[in-house]
């Protein structure tokens, strides 16, 4: 029995939401920061490495497959032409995140009791792989940058930054703004 | 993701109100802002005058904030370990509003840096 038109909808809807936030934010990040940038792409403080957090948190895989959307879109939007480095660096910036969390942690299935030092491991481990991952891609296809340790650290560095600041901004808004604190006191 | 609820919409939003619960009580930063500054010194001032404030009283200083903001900004003060409630014997329904050890530090800090402009300034 197929999925209900409905709930195919939904997760279509999911995934567009996802791909327009991420994308976004890449350009916002792009725009504001360009200063901090270490090579292409690759910042000291990378923003969208937060909202992909949340997006794959929050939406599971049509938020990864969103990313990888959102990904390609700011290739595109470069003028870049398809190609195989274009193809695996938005597959490995959507579904290593989605790897990570559906192969490693318990809260892929429920994020009831989900604690703070639950957040730091996941930003610590998605940072840390996808930094691996893109620069071990681009080892693979010989298109690595002059150095690969600066630009390693640069990414992993960039990304656990960037999470953090819109983890912290988000509470800001979430305890300015929000609903009461649903924490038990 | 075995979620009970179907609806992929309504299940990431509750994802985001579970989520949402996290961040909120990821750690603050050690700092206080300006109102919450304001309301620990309008509470510890009634302490110390022997006289310790309610909750209820509290979250009536109108001059400070809404009742609802008010109460919000006892609970960070709480979940910054700056105060803490107790009850009287005899009457438990009413919470008094004291300071920790923390806060007490926190004011000896600014005796001492208060001391330490007056000296230089003499």
């Amino acid at each position: 029995m197929g999925l209900p038109r409905l709930v195919v909808l939904e997760h279509l809807l999911l995934l567009l939401i996802s791909a327009v936030s991420f994308f976004a934010i890449f350009m916002l990040n792009d725009w504001m920061l360009q200063w901090l940038e270490h090579s292409e792409h690759v910042n000291w403080i990378f923003l969208p490495a937060g909202v992909r957090l949340l997006l794959v948190l929050v939406m599971g895989f049509p938020g990864a497959a969103g990313i990888v959307l959102g990904t390609w879109a700011v290739s595109l939007q470069d003028g870049q032409s398809w190609s195989l480095l274009m193809v695996g660096n938005g597959l490995i910036s959507g579904l290593v995140p989605w790897m990570v969390l559906r192969w490693g942690w318990s809260c892929f299935h429920s994020l009831a009791g989900l604690k703070p030092d639950t957040l730091f491991g996941l930003v610590l481990s998605y940072a840390m792989l996808n930094a691996l991952m893109h620069h071990l891609f681009w080892w693979c296809i010989q298109q690595s940058p002059p150095s690969v340790l600066t630009g390693l650290t640069a990414m992993a560095v960039g990304d656990v930054v960037g999470a953090l600041l819109l983890l912290y901004l988000l509470k800001w808004g979430l305890d300015r703004w929000s609903l009461p604190s649903l924490n038990p006191h | 993701m075995s979620n009970p609820v179907q609806a992929p919409l309504a299940a990431a939003y509750f994802r985001f109100l579970q989520l949402a619960r996290a961040v909120q009580s990821l750690p603050d930063g050690p700092g206080l802002d300006a109102n919450e500054s304001a309301l620990l010194e309008a509470i510890v001032i009634r302490w110390h005058e022997g006289q310790p404030m309610t909750v209820r009283e509290a979250i009536s200083l109108s001059t400070l904030g809404s009742p609802a903001t008010l109460h919000k900004r006892i609970t960070r003060l709480r979940g910054k370990d700056l105060l803490t409630t107790t009850s009287q014997e005899g009457d438990r329904r009413a919470k008094y509003l004291v300071p920790t050890g923390r806060a007490l530090t926190y004011f000896g800090d600014l005796g001492r840096s208060l001391q330490s402009v007056a000296a230089s300034g003499a």
